[in-house]
């Protein structure tokens, strides 16, 4: 982390005490009318966060985050000796060692000493199914389980930025919907912390009209309750967020971080400047679906070539700076990063395997790997399916009860959380 | 309005036919609930039928400027709009996209109660709908408003949806559009009264819904004019508000 990001704002405040004094502190006060300031390095008072970001096509993880091909001397993917690096050098159990491609020492070494290789054993090959595997816990949606479970007072837990939204189950857990962020400035504005307007509604009144506007949409609701089942649960959302505390956000902050020029959110560095925003609105689950079906769909791609530059292109840029400001010794927040897709390529022709090795980056993972393949892209025997990675997902948010709470099963990958 | 209307109903019968099954005879018995269709009728019978839209929506909104006393009264006529309705699914056929992906997968197969209706409109629509309820006249913060909104790549289709952040900023546009209305209307210069509460919420009822508000929808207006933003003293606000709250209706968002 650089020194200009930790004092990167005007008023002198490093950036864990920047986001605790306009949001969470603007929080306390209206509740308590105190500052709530956080102590720097009490990694188990922050709030836990989570970003998903899932490559839809097959994401590559056998050559991105479980190098492990290495070890077969196979060659596929291009996998050599200087492919990958090792950042458990001295792990001693093959199967723990997380090999990862080069690129990623690009991360900052709090992020790399934090980094986990998941295993999910899910056995499906067709895109659809397993995309919507991906997303699903116990039978119903991961995102939205997770962030029922995570609990907190966000009035929006679950949010996707972006076009792009997630797959699997749609159905509200604990009366938790995905709400869609398409903008930056206007979610501020909802969230109180635009710049006053005339023009723009008082909050308290707002939050009345849009009951009134709900209370006239009754009978419309019963025409068609599937098709307008976003609108039902906007209107809640929407008068919850109109209730809460004013939060500031400085939308240019935001912009110059990420280098934007405006608060659309269309690219990469935007979507994670939207997570950020997020986080700090007090959401608990962003995801990212990143818009190139194709680029991550590699077949023929033997050498791995296509699939390393579609990362180092499309991800890698926009991961570093979202890391780097979020995945620190004093990141504001216990932000976890999952980097996921359909499932790893199959060797030789990286076709479809019936596996995924997914990447988790985050302060509470311990350094290793349940992902790790052999030459035939399989996992080792009983690693555990998609309720295993929600589960673990659940462990490094909140600990065993709010993996419980995710997947009655709990967390199978409790080597890679900390004790 | 009219040619607006028949077009509209036209593309819904059109999509309606092709979405109740491929035969026409057999599409139209699958359409159960327009007025009085038989299986008997041609197309352009149906189209006749289904474009007889009730009077009080031709003449509903006001033309011009708001309140220049052409405005239907709304409990002058309760006609039910026409619906249309699939009777039966057509679950069995698929539809296959390269590699064999199954196009359907993950699609909602329900018969929708009140027929093909109620889908959320996308921003383009939206948006010119919230300029037509304003005089043909759109809200400064329509435009600037327009990324908040999900949008189709060109010539793709995809159904949006919404969030509490797409109707704060629907309730927010229209409420931009209610204050500079307010001050033009002649009924909506002194604080709302039950009186002049139902009969502005009647009219942009009409206006923006093409029908009239039901008794239950009046009164849950009247409510927001005349009790919830009973203690505002800027009466422009407070109309602006009733206003907003009815464009921020499912009614109006979806079609």
């Amino acid at each position: 982390m650089s020194k200009n990001h930790k004092r990167s704002h005007n008023s002198g405040l490093n950036r864990r005490e920047f986001i605790a004094r306009t949001s969470l502190g603007a929080m306390a006060l209206g509740s308590s009318g105190l500052w709530a300031p956080r102590v720097f390095g009490a990694e188990e008072s922050a709030p836990s966060k989570v970003l998903a970001i899932f490559l839809p096509g097959g994401c590559d993880g056998t050559r991105l985050f479980a190098n492990t091909l290495l070890a077969t001397g196979t060659g596929a993917f291009g996998v050599t000796p200087t492919s990958g690096v090792a950042l458990n050098p001295t792990e001693t159990d093959p199967a723990n060692k997380v090999t990862v491609d080069v690129m990623f020492n690009q991360l900052n070494p709090f992020a790399k000493s934090h980094f986990g290789v998941v295993g999910v054993a899910h056995g499906i090959t067709a895109h659809g199914p397993a995309k919507a595997a991906h997303f699903t816990a116990a039978g119903k949606s991961g995102i939205l389980s997770l962030a029922s479970a995570m609990g907190g007072s966000g009035s929006i837990k679950c949010a996707a930025v972006g076009a792009e939204l997630p797959f699997g189950p749609t159905a509200a857990v604990g009366g938790v919907t995905v709400q869609q962020i398409n903008d930056m400035q206007s979610t501020i504005d909802a969230l109180g912390g635009g710049v006053p307007d005339p023009t723009m509604p008082g909050r308290d009144l707002a939050a009345a009209g849009i009951a009134g506007s709900l209370a006239m949409s009754g009978g419309t609701f019963e025409g068609n309750p599937d098709s307008l089942i976003t609108v039902a649960s906007g209107y809640k959302v929407a008068q919850e967020t109109l209730k809460k505390p004013k939060q500031a956000f400085n939308p240019e902050e935001l912009k110059a971080a990420y280098n934007l020029t405006s608060t659309a959110v269309t690219s990469m560095m935007a979507k994670m400047a939207a997570a950020e925003l997020m986080f700090a609105s007090g959401t608990n689950v962003v995801t990212i679906v990143d818009g190139g079906g194709a680029q991550w769909d590699t077949h023929g791609d033997t050498t791995g070539a296509r699939a390393r530059a579609a990362f180092q292109t499309r991800i890698l840029p926009a991961l570093k700076l979202f890391t780097d400001r979020n995945i620190t010794e004093t990141a504001a927040f216990n932000v976890h990063v999952m980097i996921f897709g359909d499932f790893n390529r199959s060797a030789p022709g990286s076709d479809h395997a019936g596996t995924s090795s997914v990447a988790v980056i985050g302060p509470r993972i311990k350094q290793g790997s349940t992902g790790n393949v052999d030459a035939q892209i399989r996992l080792p025997a009983g690693t555990a399916g998609t309720d295993g990675l929600w589960g673990l997902m659940g462990h490094l948010s909140g600990g065993p009860t709010v993996a419980s709470a995710v997947v009655p099963a709990g967390n199978p990958h409790t080597r890679l959380v900390k004790a | 309005m009219k040619r607006l209307s028949l077009s509209m109903t036209i593309l819904v019968s059109a999509f309606m036919w092709s979405a109740c099954s491929s035969g026409k005879k057999h599409a139209a018995k699958g359409i159960a609930t327009v007025n009085d269709a038989t299986e008997e009728d041609s197309e352009a019978d149906l189209e006749k039928k289904q474009g007889q839209k009730p009077d009080n929506i031709e003449k509903t909104g006001p033309t011009g400027a708001l309140g220049s006393g052409e405005e239907a009264d709304p409990g002058e006529s309760s006609t039910a709009p026409t619906i249309i309705a699939c009777s039966a699914l057509d679950t069995a056929r698929t539809y296959k996209g390269f590699g064999g992906v199954d196009l359907k997968a993950g699609r909602i197969e329900k018969m929708a109660p009140l027929g093909d209706r109620y889908r959320i409109k996308p921003f383009p629509a939206l948006s010119t709908e919230i300029t037509r309820v304003f005089n043909n006249v759109a809200p400064a913060s329509l435009a600037k408003s327009a990324p908040t909104f999900p949008t189709s790549a060109p010539r793709w289709f995809v159904e949006p949806i919404a969030s509490g952040i797409t109707l704060y900023t629907t309730y927010r546009i229209a409420y931009d559009g209610g204050l500079t209305i307010s001050g033009s209307h002649p009924d909506m210069r002194a604080a709302p009264t039950p009186e002049t509460a139902e009969k502005i919420c009647g009219e942009f009822m009409n206006l923006a819904w093409r029908r009239p508000g039901t008794p239950a929808e009046l009164e849950h207006c009247k409510n927001v004019a005349i009790m919830a933003t009973a203690a505002e003293t800027d009466v422009k606000v407070r109309w602006a508000h009733t206003i907003a709250s009815i464009l921020t209706s499912a009614d109006f968002i979806a079609y």
